[in-house]
């Protein structure tokens, strides 16, 4: 696909939305309420992600061989699964994809500055992430989707970290890519501390000029921004709801 | 999770005694309660959840390629991929091997053809989320899934759609590749309800004493003596007729009246169970309304 | 009913007015700096804010945030149903669903041959004689540790080893706080509702009448010595020592059931299926409520018909309709 067709002069983008826009953002929380301890179902455009939190516990059933557990800290295993049907051509994926074991390091080294580790020491938390579908912002669909499971299964956290991608279209930054834009143009995934300018969580691995990513990322932030709200607004949702139950 | 020698011969007892109780007051012919939804994944041609009370959750998807073979006992694949397990451990092969032969030895292989030449090559893959963390260290095997597994197959495959071809169908003169239709709209079922083909269910039974039961439950997997997976497809039973370790310890032999027991079960029960399916089937889902 | 497949239950649009009591982790709860914070909150630059998804509760000047949902966290005093996971030197680890698995040691149960009775090292070495992985006991939360795990005794008559019945794991914020953990339901089948979401329906003993009676007067005496001193002593409210050495042999470890009427069972996996009615409708559970759910699930003929999603679920509305109309709650 040439270049042009990706942000037309009229400032339109593939999807017809334009540079600001999120795609449609819904979730929803304790989808699996006997599987797991909390769960959270993503879905970001035509992305889909869906999350498991089991513990804290002491017995991981995932955990590698050998990890001792912290007294420090709790410690997170994070495995995701990536069905061949997820993307839009089946390819199939090894458990041990080096991208995939990356991308869950990132993520560990995020969520460990955001859970209240003196709460969980000695304690095992393991997070099952399963892509449904792919459209992209894969490592931004997963954080959301972690933090919210996080916060179902009732684990202390400093604030929700919520995550977008933004890429560059030659002088205009384009906000929450979607798998065309994504193989065309760089872009930078961050991962925003709650109503703060903070970055728990950034990564870029195309070459844009420094001189852009300022302004990239401020656009990021106001995304993130609006996707803490919409979390926000869920987990109240689902909390009246429990609340009224009982 | 491990039971303890009481909780064991309790259950025990109660199955193999005259009237079969089960602890969760099933009955001999009960399936637990399941909930299942259709056409959800948006980059596959068919695709179905099927989960049960306790938690273990199916999901199946249907991707359909255009070949050029004429080999086709290898236009159906099928991977089982399950949380926490290798790809190649004995429990996914097994899983995967069993679904595959039982599909390829019951298809009709004629809605699976485009052209002379060209033919619907579908992979069939399912995901088996969230099993009980603790059953390496447990007697129960989760061979079980089986029958979960395949309700999920038959859903994903009833539900898939294929474009529609608009190239010629006869291109034994001259070479052609199959062209379809972009209108998402004129998509064609795989399985047309004119068709009398049914994919093929299998359905795990567990015997214990002289007596038989449907949809073992993990707990009543650690004492059964033994358990034979059955085929149903358009009310006959049909291969795989095979046994299946459900419990590592105490396997008992069975002898031929438990078996005809057991497939005297499935062809009662496959009737009502193919119409709970596509009764499944029928429910809108509309894309947004997510099935979470 | 053969199979029932349901379509899963959707929700609601989401375009409901929240309330102003829900808390979402990195809210500002306070920036009063004379609040102690408990759990559920943290503290930054004097101001106090919450970690969890959850309710604010208050009480005198302590401020935490309960979730709205979590694992079980242990306290001094609770009575438990846990499930035997490892058996140690001179321990046993115990699964009670909580965030760590709770410590049993050898010196807090009861051996066969009474109270008094020294451990020695044979005890140490045939210590799965007593209890091995699996076994599932009831006892009681002794101590805590630092970290929040639980070391449990069974040094009482009413704790120990269960058989004779069916285990059921309800959310353990569903089972409401009570002095007295098991109870004789009608039917003749008891029922110990585990602080930790762990239940055990059983056949009730025919010494448990008995029993029952002198425990009570027994507790009421230790109750009353309780509130003098203010203080907590594990095990009050046991029987008597004399008694629990007639009754300390080889039986409370055995692994054998005793002999169960069809009938028996039958009522055992109707409760199993009320305690399950009252979880799926998310009711908090007590006795009365259990009984309430079992009367009215008579009414609906064979205990079959209870596997049922949509019996279950209009069991937990009558039981709620119930108390209304009752003015109970």
């Amino acid at each position: 696909m040439s270049r042009l067709e990706l942000y037309s002069p009229e400032g339109l983008r593939v999807d017809g939305r334009r540079w600001n826009e999120l795609r449609r953002f819904e979730c929803r929380t304790n989808t699996h309420p006997h599987a797991a301890d909390g769960s959270a179902y993503v879905q970001q455009g035509n992305s889909k992600i869906l999350c498991l939190v089991k513990g804290p516990m002491e017995h991981g059933a995932n955990l590698a061989a050998g990890t001792k557990l912290d007294a420090n800290g709790p410690v997170l295993s994070i495995t995701i699964n990536y069905p061949p049907f997820a993307a839009n051509d089946r390819k199939k994926r090894q458990k041990n994809d080096r991208r995939l074991q990356e991308i869950s390091i990132i993520l560990k080294r995020c969520f460990m500055k955001t859970i209240v580790l003196k709460n969980y020491s000695r304690t095992v938390i393991d997070i099952s992430l399963t892509v449904l579908a792919m459209d992209g912002g894969l490592l931004a669909c997963f954080c959301n989707a972690i933090t919210l499971a996080l916060i179902d299964a009732g684990i202390s956290l400093y604030d929700y970290v919520s995550a977008i991608s933004i890429g560059l279209f030659d002088q205009t930054p384009l906000l929450d890519m979607n798998t065309l834009e994504e193989s065309d143009l760089s872009f930078v995934t961050i991962g925003v501390v709650g109503d703060s300018d903070k970055l728990n969580l950034m990564l870029c691995e195309d070459k844009i000029p420094l001189d852009k990513l300022e302004r990239l990322i401020s656009l990021g932030i106001e995304g993130c921004h609006r996707v803490k709200q919409l979390m926000d607004h869920q987990m109240r949702v689902a909390g009246q709801e429990l609340q009224e139950r009982q | 999770m491990v039971l303890s020698t009481a909780e064991k011969s309790y259950i025990y007892e109660s199955l193999s005694g005259e009237n079969t109780l089960r602890t969760d007051s099933r009955k001999y012919n009960e399936f637990r309660p399941l909930k299942a939804a259709c056409s959800f994944v948006p980059n596959c041609n068919g695709s179905s959840r099927v989960y049960t009370a306790d938690g273990i959750e199916c999901i199946t998807s249907v991707k359909a390629k255009v070949v050029k073979t004429k080999d086709l006992a290898n236009l159906i694949a099928v991977e089982v991929d399950i949380e926490g397990q290798r790809d190649n451990s004995a429990l996914c092969l097994d899983l995967s091997a069993l679904l595959q032969r039982s599909l390829v030895n019951n298809f009709d292989y004629e809605i699976l053809r485009l052209t002379d030449k060209y033919y619907f090559q579908i992979y069939v893959d399912v995901l088996i989320l969230s099993v009980p963390g603790d059953f390496k260290n447990s007697s129960y095997t989760l061979y079980s899934l089986l029958s979960l597994i395949s309700m999920g197959s038959y859903l994903a495959l009833k539900s898939c759609k294929l474009p529609l071809l608009t190239s010629t169908t006869n291109d034994r003169e001259i070479e052609e590749e199959p062209s379809f239709a972009d209108d998402w709209e004129l998509a064609t079922d795989l399985i047309p309800e004119s068709s009398e083909f049914q994919p093929v269910l299998v359905f795990v039974v567990g015997l214990v004493g002289s007596n038989v039961i449907i949809d073992p439950s993990l707990d009543e997997e650690q004492v059964l003596e033994n358990g034979v997976c059955i085929g149903y497809s358009q009310g006959n039973i049909v291969p795989p007729i095979q046994s299946v370790a459900l419990s590592t310890v105490d396997g008992k032999p069975f002898d031929r009246k438990t078996l005809a027991k057991a497939t005297g079960l499935v062809k009662e029960i496959g009737q009502p169970v193919t119409q709970a399916l596509d009764a499944i089937l029928s429910e809108e889902v509309d894309e947004y309304g997510s099935v979470f | 009913m053969i199979i029932s497949i349901s379509a899963p239950t959707k929700l609601e649009s989401s375009e409901k007015t929240v309330g102003a009591s829900i808390v979402t982790p990195g809210e500002l709860i306070t920036d009063d700096p004379t609040w102690m914070r408990g759990h559920g909150t943290y503290f930054l630059n004097d101001k106090t804010y919450s970690s969890v998804a959850g309710s604010v509760l208050k009480v005198n000047k302590l401020l935490s945030v309960v979730p709205f949902k979590g694992r079980y966290s242990p306290e001094t005093g609770d009575h438990l149903v846990g499930r035997i996971v490892e058996v140690g030197q001179k321990r046993w680890k115990v699964d009670i669903g909580g965030e760590h698995d709770a410590v049993l040691m050898l010196g807090s149960v009861n051996l066969p041959g009474g109270i008094l009775r020294r451990k020695s090292e044979s005890d140490e070495l045939q210590m799965r004689s007593f209890l091995k992985e699996g076994d599932l006991l009831n006892a009681e939360v002794q101590s805590l540790f630092s970290d929040g795990s639980a070391s449990l005794h069974t040094r009482s008559l009413k704790y120990g080893k269960l058989r004779n019945g069916v285990f059921v794991r309800v959310p353990a914020n569903l089972i409401v706080r009570a002095k007295n953990h098991s109870h004789n339901l009608p039917g003749n089948v008891s029922v110990i509702l585990g602080v930790n979401g762990y239940c055990w329906i059983y056949k009730s003993s025919s010494a448990a009448s008995s029993a029952d009676h002198s425990a009570s007067t027994n507790r009421t005496a230790a109750e009353m010595s309780s509130s003098a001193s203010g203080k907590y002593q594990p095990g009050q409210g046991s029987v008597s020592i004399t008694r629990l050495e007639q009754e300390s042999s080889w039986d409370i470890y055995s692994d054998k059931n005793d002999k169960l009427s069809t009938n028996i069972k039958d009522t055992i996996s109707r409760y199993k299926n009320c305690l399950l009615s009252l979880s799926q409708c998310n009711i908090g559970i007590n006795e009365v409520r259990l009984v309430r759910a079992y009367e009215i699930s008579l009414g609906y003929g064979d205990t079959n018909i209870l596997v049922r999603e949509d019996i279950r679920k209009s069991i937990g509305e009558q039981v709620i309709f119930q108390e209304k109309m009752r003015g109970t709650g």
